[in-house]
């Protein structure tokens, strides 16, 4: 019993020494300057309105040979929307609708990414705003992984789109004259860690 | 508009329904299931357990509203002022749980000084239930001044909902001025009392409106042990309007001081 179980976990052993080289996945810490998540949404049914986050923090994961096994997290704070006009800004964040004070953040945690082509790929993910967490699903393309001349660190960037539904968050004030689907629009900058 | 002219009518249609059909201390449970009706109209049904304040705010009235039905059904049984004592702190426990949790003196200092105000406002009321009209024209008084806070302060949907509190404790006040026909029974009172004090704490806790103008507020509830000074004090039909006049005064300076002076309302 003994012997036949020393030589199965020997036969682990030797398979996995001799199977071929496999790359580590590549750690990034989101670069915070460099990154953005931008909102549009309907106005009475005669214009987009745009808005954007300016503070966003996170990592994400790039696995070069096996894509599907990427990941990301994305942190944002809530209360830096600008959509430029102070006015519209305070009451966005007040609870009619981001509600900051008690909900500061909103967070995206990938938990499934399935390569679409050779730079693209559908990330689906858990985010929570308001409290509530749903899938949202992003459109995804690496843009390019390249070395930074001055750190000789590697750059990854990302332009990531969705859509979701702000009356599933909870966000319900004044759906109808300010529409309910909300364009998801992300760029990501990562450094290499 | 919708906000307050909804709950106007419905509360006025429940007070005389609820009143007629049931009996005249559940009349009063009219202005909180109007104030609850306005809320869904604006903001939908909520999820139970609910998730935000202004969720939340739903489930406060109601069950304020339950807390009284059984309050004047046991009203001798029961310690009346200690359970007007403890609700406000239930409901800020439950509305700023994370403040509670975070232990940042400034919030704990805030959740304290809103529980010495709810109690104030419950106790108040409590005192002035049985003259006239006095405690629901304060709870009107109160609402449109705290809905102009809110408003100031950019919380639109609070704003609303304060002035949801207002035209309902309206539509109860329709029916008894100026003969009164139902009394504002302790339903009618946590009712009333636990929607006003859950809006006003979610506009303290979760809004850049003025707290100083809502602190200013509290005096329309003082108001309650002048009124027996004030002009046509004791009439039935200009007494009440007396009172209500003089409460709004307090209303109007803290209206003033949301608009002029403090800064929460203005950066």
């Amino acid at each position: 019993m003994r012997l036949s179980s020393f030589a199965g976990i020997a036969a682990v052993v030797v398979t996995l020494a001799a199977s071929p080289a496999v790359a580590a996945p590549e750690a990034f810490a989101i670069n915070k300057p460099h990154t953005i998540v931008a909102f549009s949404v309907d106005r009475l049914g005669l214009t987009k309105m745009f808005g954007s986050f300016s503070k966003v923090d996170g990592e994400f994961t790039v696995d070069r040979d096996n894509p599907n096994a990427s990941s990301a997290s994305l942190t944002i704070d809530t209360t830096s929307i600008y959509t430029g006009f102070e006015a519209r800004d305070k009451h966005l964040r007040s609870p009619d609708f981001f509600n900051v004070q008690e909900f500061p953040q909103m967070k995206f945690v990938s938990s499934k990414v399935e390569r679409t082509g050779e730079k693209t790929a559908k990330v689906t993910g858990n985010l929570t705003l308001l409290g509530v967490t749903k899938p949202v699903t992003l459109d995804v393309t690496l843009n390019a992984i390249k070395e930074d001349a001055r750190t000789k660190k590697n750059l990854a960037g990302f332009s990531a789109r969705g859509m979701l539904k702000r009356t599933d968050f909870g966000m319900k004030y004044l759906a109808g004259p300010i529409g309910d689907d909300v364009t998801l629009i992300v760029e990501v900058l990562g450094d290499a860690k | 508009m919708l906000a307050a002219l909804l709950p106007l009518v419905a509360a006025g249609i429940l007070t005389g329904g609820i009143g007629g059909m049931i009996g005249v201390r559940a009349a009063g449970c009219a202005i909180a299931l109007a104030f609850v009706i306005a809320h869904l109209s604006i903001l939908g049904w909520p999820p139970l357990p609910p998730r935000s304040s202004l969720q939340k705010l739903v489930y406060i009235a109601l069950i304020g509203l339950l807390l009284g039905v059984v309050l004047d059904l046991l009203i001798d049984r029961v310690p009346v002022r200690t359970v007007a004592l403890v609700w406000p702190a239930v409901i800020l426990a439950w509305l700023g749980w994370q403040q509670l949790l975070g232990l940042e003196l400034l919030n704990i200092a805030r959740l304290v000084l809103l529980w010495f105000a709810g109690a104030f406002v419950f106790d108040r009321l409590l005192a002035h239930r049985a003259a006239e009209i006095i405690s629901p024209t304060m709870v009107l008084v109160a609402g449109l001044g705290m809905s102009a806070i809110a408003l100031i302060g950019n919380a639109a949907s609070l704003s609303q909902l304060a002035a949801a509190v207002a035209a309902a404790t309206g539509g109860f006040l329709v029916w008894n001025w100026p003969k009164q026909r139902y009394p504002f029974s302790m339903t009618a009172l946590f009712g009333a009392a636990s929607a006003l004090f859950g809006v006003g704490a979610a506009i303290v806790l979760f809004t850049r409106a003025s707290s100083l103008a809502l602190a200013i507020l509290l005096a329309i509830f003082a108001a309650g042990s002048i009124r027996a000074r004030l002009p046509l004090a004791g009439r039935p039909v200009w007494g009440p309007i007396a009172f209500g006049v003089a409460a709004t005064i307090p209303m109007l300076l803290a209206v003033a001081a949301a608009f002029f002076v403090a800064p929460g309302s203005t950066d």
